[in-house]
């Protein structure tokens, strides 16, 4: 499905070295033209790198990168119409709000009155055009995250990038500019590369998600493809399976613990589903749900369970419905 | 210095809270003391240094007013003082730049080379540069003065600009470029601008130390280029009138418009803060 013809972005076999160090390790990518692509994946594994070489402050060792269709691999970050959101936002602390969200436009000799009307309009999309006097000091860490996010769609850039642009807010107000984001991408249209390691976001905004793994490509496609049918061990892990087990006839498998069943010991095998018996050793109520952790046969099995009348020491038997078990490479 | 250290340190000051207080009283006092002194005497309507002033004049304002050595003096000191800043921040800020920014091999001897100074005696230091450039090169007494104070404030020009460029984001100038600036446009439009401030701190921090230089303007006077506090210093040594004591509250005074200047400018705490980091 991912050929590229219409691809704003595309990564052919692209790599960065530093020193001994191989931060991204031949990645092919495609970010279609107006879509949301997450980049997902555990700290260290080449998410920042990637951004930024999509940007031209890195260079890569390796491969090539098209914007547009155009060979940028080797191009100045000024030539390549990119508009970045950094983790710090690096707004500019001597201008105003209105004069950092037309800097961009300023230094490409936009007539004043069309940068005034574009300013305006990207401080209206992200909801802060009664701010436009003020300075970056006297902004919220949420608002200069606004401001941040106008200032880099004011130039209408060909695609937008966003390094973690939720992990310095707190936890309410992250979720709300996650609504926010999902919003104002959808709004503005620009194709945008999001770079998170926070699965939940990347699921929620995301049409294309890119898990990576020290630098490599674990897998790539849209959530609702992922999501139920991770292909690796790497990637089943990152996105919360956390039973890893071996049933026979289908070797390794993985299993979310919202979708393990615990049953009485002496319930018959269900329809449609494998079961061990097993041992509750413990429980943690987590307010919606349970987390009861078995001893099956000496592997430990998590299932989160509504039901409330379990105890601990109990002999039960653990249920693992097919339609929920994936099967993985051993 | 980190978070918790200030913490106890508060906490320290609020513990032994008298101890403290008198302290600082007594270093008040020691500080301010002299100051009164020779404030009053500067004021006395006699011809001596007596304490406390016998009566009220500004006869010694006008006696220091018309004696030359002290205007030639303190047209040395601002011409040095001015041009040994300009130049100290027009080598100093791209060193720092460099330094900071730049990939260079060896910065840290580099970063070194620029603070140097700040260790050397400064007699050391004159004492080079007389025996090197004036005896040596046969470069002018004010040539070699100007090059001595440019070397006195270097160190300054570098930290204090430092200091403010460690606490800019690397990634302003990043955005900048990636916002379409060139490195020209980044340059003149955000690395400058950002550290305005600390220029300005370094300017008034490096003008006052070499206005207020004494063994380095002393060792590299020729003739004609006593400095102000070297004219004062010859002064003394012969007559003991009010008259230095005149100089000194306009001294005191310039000192304190300055200071407020730069307060409005820029704020004692940025000026200072950005010694010590
Ligand atoms: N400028 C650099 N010099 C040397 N090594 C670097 C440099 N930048 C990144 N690396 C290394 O490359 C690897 C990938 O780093 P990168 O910043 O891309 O990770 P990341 O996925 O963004 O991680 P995080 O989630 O922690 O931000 C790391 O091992 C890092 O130490
Ligand atoms: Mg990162």
């Amino acid at each position: 499905m991912m050929d590229g013809s219409d691809a704003v972005v595309r990564l052919a076999a692209v790599s960065r070295r530093f020193g001994d160090v191989t931060a991204v390790d031949g990645v092919d990518l495609a970010v279609p033209a107006g879509s949301l692509t997450a980049l997902l994946g555990p700290s260290g594994c080449g998410k920042t790198t990637t951004l930024r070489m999509i940007a031209g402050y890195e260079r890569p060792t390796a491969g090539q990168i098209f914007i547009d269709g155009r060979d940028a691999t080797t191009l100045a970050p000024e030539k390549r119409n990119i508009g970045m959101v950094f983790q710090s936002y690096a707004l500019f602390p001597h201008l105003t709000v209105a004069k950092n969200v037309g800097f961009g436009l300023k230094v490409r000799g936009v007539a004043r009155e069309e940068i005034r009307t574009r300013v305006h309009a990207a401080l209206e999309l992200v909801g802060l055009s009664d701010l436009s006097g003020r300075r970056p000091r006297e902004l919220s860490g949420g608002q200069q995250q606004r401001v941040a996010l106008a200032r880099a769609i004011a130039i209408r850039p060909s695609v937008l990038l966003l390094d973690e642009p939720l992990s310095n807010l707190d936890a309410r107000l992250r979720v709300q500019m996650r609504a926010e984001l999902a919003r104002i991408q959808r709004e503005s249209g620009i194709t945008t590369i999001l770079v998170t390691h926070d699965q939940e976001e990347a699921l929620q905004l995301a049409d294309q998600m890119v898990i990576l793994d020290s630098g490599r490509v674990a897998q790539a496609g849209h959530p609702r493809e992922i999501f139920p049918a991770p292909a690796s061990r790497f990637v089943a892990t990152f996105l919360g399976y956390e039973n890893f087990l071996t049933l026979p006839g289908r070797g390794l498998v993985t299993i979310r613990p919202e979708h393990v069943e615990v049953l009485p010991e002496s319930d018959p095998d269900p329809d449609g589903g494998q079961s061990r018996p097993g041992t509750i050793s413990h429980i943690t109520y987590r307010g919606t749900d349970s987390l009861v952790t078995l001893d099956v046969a000496g592997e430990t099995v998590l299932a989160a369970v509504k039901d409330s009348d379990l105890r601990e020491g109990t002999r039960v038997r653990a249920v693992f419905p097919d339609d929920h078990v994936v099967s993985l490479p051993s | 210095m980190s978070q918790s250290a200030a913490r106890a340190r508060v906490r320290l000051a609020r513990e032994r809270r008298p101890v403290l207080t008198v302290l600082a009283v007594a270093a008040y006092l020691i500080m301010i003391g002299p100051v009164i002194f020779v404030v009053a005497v500067a004021f006395t309507a006699g011809s001596t240094i007596t304490f406390p002033p016998e009566g009220f004049s500004l006869r010694w304002f006008g006696a220091a007013a018309d004696y030359g050595p002290f205007l030639d003096g303190l047209w040395t000191s601002l011409l040095v003082a001015a041009g040994a800043t300009v130049i100290a921040l027009a080598v100093g800020v791209p060193a720092t730049l460099a330094i900071h920014r730049g990939r260079l091999p060896g910065r840290s001897v580099i970063q070194n080379l620029f603070l140097s100074p700040i260790v050397l005696p400064e007699l050391v230091l004159g004492l080079a540069l007389y025996q090197q450039l004036m005896v040596g090169l046969g470069v002018t007494a004010s040539g070699v003065l100007l090059v001595g104070h440019t070397l006195l404030l270097l160190p300054y020009a570098v930290r204090v600009t430092g200091a403010s460029l460690t606490l800019a984001d690397p990634a302003l100038e990043e955005a900048a470029r990636g916002l379409g600036a060139g490195p020209v446009t980044t340059f003149f439009r955000v690395t400058l601008p950002v550290l305005r401030p600390g220029i300005a701190a370094a300017a008034v921090l490096g003008f006052v130390t070499s206005f207020n230089n004494v063994p380095l303007s002393l060792l590299l006077q020729g003739s004609g280029t006593a400095t102000l506090p070297v004219a004062m210093l010859q002064y003394v040594q012969t007559s003991y009138d009010p008259v230095v004591a005149a100089v000194s509250v306009v001294l005191l005074a310039a000192s304190v418009v300055v200071a407020v200047i730069a307060e409005r400018l820029v704020g004692f705490n940025k000026i200072f803060g950005g010694i010590g980091s």
